[in-house]
This record gives C-alpha cells, sequence and structure tokens, in this order.
C-alpha cells in the first residue's frame, strides 16, 4: 500500500497568508505519517528550483510529485503531473500564472483551463468537492472522465461519500497544510491530517494515478504486503500473473500458498472446475451444500413422526389389541367363578383417567412476564392496570394448585387400586384387562391422517427459488417429489437392515407404516419423500456442463469471501470470454477490496477487465535456464526485478493479444468488419 | 350400521368378512375395521345391553358390556378425539399443501462446492 499527501503548500503566494517554507516540517510530517508520495500543489504557481531541491532533499525518503492547485471553474483543482513531464508541467504553470495574473477573484473557465493543461488527460485531477470553494455539478459534467478523484476537507467526509457510493469518482482527503506556517504544526488548528492509502506498492505516477480512480483505502488495513519470494510482494487487489506456458505461473501459485501457512489462503486450482462441474459430482455436491433446505423443509415431519414411531404399527396394533381380547375372554370365561374376591369392585375397576394438562401454568408465565415488564410497563398500567394483573394471577395460581391437586389424587388413587387388585389375584377370576379401544382409536386415527398427508406431500411440487439472486444467471430451485427406488430411499435413511423391496409401489398407509416398523434409530423423515435441490438457466432448463462449471466458479468466489489471499489459477480454460467479463471480473475485484487475489491467466478479457493494481510476469531465459518473475504496477512504464527490468505495456501485449502486430491486426479487422 | 346385535340367545358381531358371528368369536381384525368405521364417519349402531343375563352366555355377556361400554365411549368422543389429533396436523398441513414453506433460499449462505 501507498500512504500518500497530495495536496501540501510549500510557497506563501497571494491565495495564502504569509508563511515561510520548513522543509524539516515536511519531513516530520513525512516521517510521522509515514507518507511513500507526496505532491507540491502550489496556489497557481509552479516553482521548479524549490521543487528540485524539495525532490533532492526527500530523494530517500518519498516519492515526490510535481502538481498546482489552480483556480478554474470557480473552484480549486489539483493538477499533478508525472515527474517524467516536469519541463511541460512547469510550461503549463506558468500559463496559468501568466492568466491570473496574481488577482485572488480570477477564475480560469474551461477552455482556459483547458488551453494551459492541453494533456490534462495524462494528469491527476482532483477538484475541490465538499471542500471550499467547492466544484459544480456542471463543472464536474464537463471535467468528466478527466477527474482522477475529488478532494473533501476530511477523511470523514471522504469516507462518508465512500460509503454512499453515489459518486462517480473516488473521494479523498489530503493536509492541504502549509509547511512553515507555526512551528508547533502538528497542534496547529490548520493542520489535520488527510491522506490516503492506495491499493499498489508501486511510487511510480502511473500506479498512483491508477490508484487514486480505484484503490483509495481511508486507514491502513493491518495487511502487509505479503513478500512470497525476495522482491516480491502481493499487493491487497488483484495481482495478476501473467506468462507464457510453462513460465512457472502454477509453480508461483503453489509456493505462495507455501509460505502462506500462517494466512487464510483459497485456492482455486486449474483444471478442478471441470472436475467439480460433471453432472453427477455437481447436483451431489449441491445436495450436500444445501442439506439444510432438505432438513428444514422435512422438519415439520419430525414431532408427528416421534409420535407415530410412539403409537407404534398396524400391525403393533393388532398385537395390543389381539392380548386385550385374550384377556377379555379370558376374563369372560372365569367371571362366572365369582368368588369374593372378584366379586370387589376394586377388582374390576378401570383407572381412573388423569385429567388433561391444562394451560394454566403458561398462562401464568405470561401474566408474570407482563408484569415485570419495564418496556412497556406504562401501556399495560393504562390497558390492564397492575392491580388486575396481579388479581389475575392470584386466580391462576389458586387453579393451578387445585388442578395439580387433582391430579396427584388421581395418581394416588390409581396406585392404590392397582396395589389393591394385585392382592385380590388370588381370585379364581382372571384379571381384568383395562380398556385400551380409546387409545387404538387415537392412533389409527393419527396414522389414517399422517398417512394422508405423507400421501399429498408425493405431489411433485417446487418449494423454493431463489430467483437468481445468487448466481445472476442461474436460479438455485428445491423440488419434492416421490422416491422412485428402494435404493434412494434407503441412502436418504442411511443404513437399515429392513427390506425396503417393493416400497415404492405401495399405498401411503402401508409405506408409512413400513418405515415405522424400522428397527434402527435412523431420521424416518428423510424416508418421507425427496427434497432436491438443482439449479436452472434464465430459460427454466437444466444446465449444460459449461454451465455447470460456471456455477462452480460462481460458488467458488463466493466461498473465497473472508480469505485474506485468494489464488485462481488460469480460471478462462473452461468459460467463454462474455460470462468472464459480465460475471467475473466484476466479482474478483469484489473479492479483491479485502483480499489479495492473485489471477493467473492468459485471457485478454480478464486481464484487462480485472484491472489489477500489480502484474507479474513470469518467464523462462532459455540461455542461463533460470525462472524470472518482474512486476510492478500495470501503470509503471517497466516492471522490475532487481537489476533486471521489461516494458510493461509490450510485455502485456505480448502475453494478452499475441504481440503489438497480431493486436493491431485485430484492431484493424474489427473495424473493418460490418464497414 | 349396524356392527352388534343381540338376538335371543345370542349377540353377534359385523365381522370384516361382512357376515354377523358370535361375539366370542371376535377377533382383532374385527375391532380395528370397526375403528375404521367409526373413524371414517359411519354411524355405528350397537344394540343394547340385554337387561337380563337369562338365556345368553355368560362369557358372551361380558364380553359385549365390555366392547358395548368402550365402542359406546369412542363414539361420543369421536368428534373431539378428531379434533385434537386435526389440530396436531393443522400446522404441517398449512406448510405442506400450501405456499407456507416460504423461500427457504432467502438467506442462503452455504458455502457452495469444496472446502
Amino acid at each position: 500500500m501507498i500512504h500518500a499527501d497530495l495536496h501540501i503548500h510549500t510557497l506563501a503566494t497571494a491565495w495564502d497568508e504569509n508563511f515561510e517554507f520548513n522543509i524539516e516540517q515536511l519531513k516530520r510530517h513525512i516521517s510521522n505519517c509515514e507518507l511513500n508520495a507526496i505532491a507540491v500543489t502550489n496556489h497557481n504557481v509552479f516553482d521548479r528550483s524549490q521543487f528540485d531541491s524539495i525532490r533532492d532533499e526527500l530523494a530517500d525518503t518519498c516519492f515526490v510529485l510535481p502538481g498546482i492547485e489552480v483556480s478554474a471553474l470557480k473552484t480549486h483543482v489539483l493538477v499533478i503531473d508525472d515527474p517524467d513531464n516536469l519541463s511541460r508541467h512547469e510550461a503549463s504553470c506558468k500559463q496559468v500564472e501568466t492568466k491570473l495574473a496574481g488577482n485572488t477573484e480570477a477564475s480560469l473557465t474551461l477552455e482556459e483551463f483547458e488551453d494551459c493543461f492541453p494533456h490534462l488527460d495524462e494528469c491527476i485531477v482532483v477538484p475541490h468537492y465538499q471542500k471550499d470553494p467547492c466544484i459544480t455539478q456542471e463543472s464536474i459534467s464537463l471535467l468528466g472522465s478527466r477527474i482522477t478523484a475529488l478532494e473533501t476537507s476530511s477523511t470523514n467526509k471522504a469516507i462518508r461519500l465512500a460509503k454512499q457510493g453515489e459518486l462517480s469518482y473516488q473521494a479523498v482527503s489530503f493536509t492541504d497544510y502549509r509547511f512553515g506556517s507555526d512551528n508547533d504544526f502538528e497542534k496547529s488548528s490548520q493542520y489535520h491530517p488527510g491522506s490516503v492509502y492506495l491499493a499498489t506498492d508501486s511510487s511510480s505516477f502511473g500506479a498512483i494515478r491508477h490508484g487514486l480512480k480505484t484503490g483509495v483505502r481511508y486507514a491502513k488495513d493491518g495487511s502487509t504486503n505479503l513478500e512470497f519470494s525476495p522482491g516480491l510482494t502481493l499487493v491487497q487487489g488483484v495481482n495478476l500473473l501473467l506468462g507464457k506456458r510453462s513460465t512457472g505461473k502454477s509453480f508461483s501459485l503453489d509456493r505462495i500458498q507455501s509460505v502462506c501457512d500462517d494466512k487464510d489462503v483459497y485456492y482455486i486450482k486449474q483444471g478442478e472446475l471441470v472436475e467439480k462441474g460433471t453432472e453427477d459430482t455437481f447436483y451431489q455436491e449441491l445436495n450436500r451444500r444445501f442439506s439444510r433446505i432438505r432438513r428444514d423443509y422435512l422438519s415439520k415431519w419430525d414431532d408427528l413422526l416421534l409420535k407415530a414411531k410412539a403409537n407404534g404399527t398396524k400391525a403393533d396394533r393388532l398385537s395390543s389389541i389381539k392380548d386385550y381380547l385374550k384377556s377379555l375372554k379370558s376374563y369372560a370365561e372365569t367371571s362366572s367363578k365369582q368368588d369374593c374376591y372378584s366379586s370387589c369392585v376394586l377388582y374390576t375397576s378401570e383407572d381412573m383417567t388423569t385429567p388433561n394438562q391444562k394451560d394454566t401454568c403458561g398462562l401464568i408465565n405470561a401474566v408474570v412476564t407482563l408484569l415485570k415488564s419495564e418496556d412497556n410497563a406504562d401501556l399495560i398500567e393504562s390497558t390492564i392496570g397492575r392491580e388486575r394483573l396481579i388479581a389475575l394471577l392470584k386466580s391462576l395460581v389458586r387453579r393451578a394448585k387445585h388442578e395439580r391437586i387433582e391430579q396427584e389424587q388421581v395418581r394416588l388413587t390409581n396406585k392404590i387400586v392397582h396395589a389393591a387388585r394385585q392382592k385380590l389375584k388370588i381370585s379364581a377370576v382372571d384379571e381384568y384387562p383395562q380398556p385400551i379401544l380409546e387409545k387404538v382409536f387415537e392412533e389409527e386415527l393419527f396414522f389414517r391422517k399422517a398417512s394422508s398427508l405423507l400421501d399429498r406431500c408425493w405431489k411433485p411440487k417446487k418449494i423454493a427459488d431463489d430467483n437468481f439472486s445468487a448466481y445472476s444467471k442461474y436460479a438455485i430451485v428445491a423440488n419434492r417429489r416421490k422416491f422412485t427406488s428402494a435404493n434412494e430411499i434407503k441412502s436418504a435413511l442411511g443404513k437399515t437392515s429392513t427390506s425396503l423391496a417393493q416400497i415404492t409401489k405401495k399405498e401411503a398407509a402401508d409405506y408409512l407404516d413400513t418405515l415405522l416398523s424400522i428397527p434402527e434409530d435412523v431420521d424416518l423423515s428423510q424416508g418421507l419423500f425427496s427434497v432436491e435441490v438443482g439449479m436452472i438457466d434464465s430459460k427454466g432448463a437444466k444446465l449444460s456442463g459449461g454451465q455447470r462449471t460456471e456455477c462452480v466458479f460462481l460458488g467458488k468466489l463466493h466461498e473465497a469471501y473472508g480469505s485474506s489471499i485468494v489464488l485462481i489459477d488460469e480460471p478462462e480454460s473452461s468459460f467463454d470470454n462474455p460470462f468472464l467479463s459480465k460475471s467475473i471480473a466484476s466479482k474478483i475485484r469484489d473479492l479483491a477490496s479485502n483480499a489479495a487475489v492473485v489471477v493467473a491467466t492468459h485471457n485478454q478479457v480478464l486481464g484487462f477487465d480485472l484491472n489489477p493494481e500489480k502484474v507479474f510476469i513470469t518467464k523462462y531465459d532459455e540461455v542461463t535456464k533460470q525462472y524470472l518473475m518482474l512486476c510492478g504496477s500495470p501503470h509503471d512504464k517497466a516492471l522490475r526485478n532487481g537489476s533486471q527490468e521489461i516494458k510493461t505495456a509490450e510485455s502485456m501485449l505480448e502475453i494478452l493479444e499475441a504481440g503489438v502486430l497480431s493486436y493491431e491486426n485485430r484492431k484493424d479487422y474489427y473495424s473493418e468488419l460490418g464497414k | 350400521m349396524k356392527i352388534f346385535e343381540v338376538e335371543p340367545h345370542v349377540i353377534k358381531y359385523y365381522g370384516s368378512d361382512g357376515a354377523f358371528h358370535p361375539i366370542q368369536d371376535i377377533a382383532e381384525d374385527d375391532i380395528l375395521g370397526i375403528v375404521g368405521k367409526i373413524i371414517d364417519g359411519e354411524e355405528i349402531e350397537m344394540d343394547p345391553v340385554p337387561d337380563s343375563d337369562k338365556g345368553y352366555n355368560p362369557a358372551a355377556l361380558v364380553i359385549y358390556k365390555e366392547l358395548h361400554k368402550q365402542f359406546s365411549a369412542i363414539s361420543n368422543s369421536r368428534d373431539d378425539t378428531i379434533r385434537r389429533i386435526n389440530s396436531e396436523f393443522a400446522e404441517a398441513e398449512a406448510y405442506y399443501d400450501g405456499e407456507g414453506a416460504g423461500n427457504l433460499l432467502e438467506s442462503h449462505d452455504e458455502n457452495v462446492w469444496d472446502e
């Protein structure tokens, strides 16, 4: 990251209060703020000799850019040029000086401004915005794409504007301080810290200009640039890794991963997208990932199945009726033997029924909640009144006590009757069977109700649809349907020894009965019906192989969020250029706002659309038999590693466009098409 | 339909084969069949328990008294029981029959593909 303050004053002009420039103050400022770059931007003047001396003085400390703060378009505009173009900058500034002639009220028109800076397109142009004198909306429109960023009067304002996200430009804030105007300058009311961090580690003019356009940060993000090889560091943002075949790109990615042991690295390897996009793997993985949907959808069955399982199967019901009838008949046959024991009323008495659980306790809790409420106490008081609530609480407690006593009475009575019956068993009359048919009726009713619901759940139905929200081009949908084979059910249930042969041909009642007869502790709801997660394209069609691979990649990018380093090895091999341009580039850029993303590619669309902060080029030197890697900002004129350097534009064109000639030919070809 | 018939000297039940048989022969299938009829809403009829035990097999009479009592209780509480069981299914039925599932994918944050 580059830390830059691109608005500082070193010369008292008619637009300033008088001060005498103090280089030591500036040095302290640079040192305290750990600045990597500054721009000298005096009001409507550029003093070449002073600039040269400042630059020489700071040569080992900081990159110094030549600039000027111009009164134009009724605002102030910072114009900063490449130090390699000092002469033309000086000439432009002379024109400004002449046109304004020291008149502090004057302001250049757009024409005059353009006249002074015919090379404005190549400069850093930063007008005041939410800072006096503020640029008008009309002037912003007039300057258009020539604006690099907008300068606000404070970092807070810049952050607020960035959060609102409504500006087409990045908002920045600089100190705008006159160095020398105060001996105790850090404490001066006029000095307010202002600077920006730029997502680049190159101090070239091009990299800074590009950073102001796309990579402004307002605080050091804590991430240190990762050095993965001597002299080679990754920056937060997009790091483009270019190179011809077999020049060590994948090797470099592996190396980055290996040196990042303590960091959170997410690696999308070459070829794995296709592998995971095969039909079976894709849908298995999709359903595994979205198993929550299946679980959630089936969850309404949980309590019902628990009860159905406790009630038992049809065979269990028949068996209990059989036992009951056996006892009843046995009792009936021996009852004529009436003796003194069996003639006791208790001998044939039925258990008393425990009173149903009422909602009294729940109501007590609810009233206590109302009485305890502090936030809504006023509303409760005005609507019901605390006194009435207390009276209600007392009545409920009395009733609860009564119910509890009643239940206890029934329990104890049954206990005593059972004990007495035990003693009376010496009778020649067989024991009187406790009635069970009401219970059987309830259980059968419950079972039939469950079977009927299951039958309806077998009707195919779409149960979820993300409406293209996650993967714009593709929608995730979930459907329910009846299972089509016993194997499918077994696989959904997990391990069971029960034979499920022919189960799919059964009616819902028999089907459910078979499931309830499974002795193992399995999640029965999984065996009721299938919930399948799938994906469809915008035409509602099932995905093709290529589309599935696209989904895998989008999913992986989604998954990579939160990782501090993301490595992507030649994603283009599986995709067409429109997909790379429309869907992938912006997602990678999003990812790069909080991570160092390294993309190895040969693809010109991706290479261009990714708008990288840093470029690495791998080469194999046939003479020395050595692999080389050179790096820098794509806006640097040359990429370097130690003493070696190559021209940025030519090298990138060579790899992404098969060279300048090929690029020119294509350009000509396309421009001729359709004429 | 009549499920129990009291004739002079003999008490019969309506079997699952569609014929009447002596009550002593009633089996579990027959009982479950009658339970099913009550669930299905068929009006069941049972002759009253004879006033006098005379002329009847005492065992048959004991069995009939017991079954008559239990099926009467079931018939009387049928509607309440159905209401109670229906309420246990109400939420699930609304969910699976209607649009109650909502959009289960609305807040999906699954990590899709690979660890």
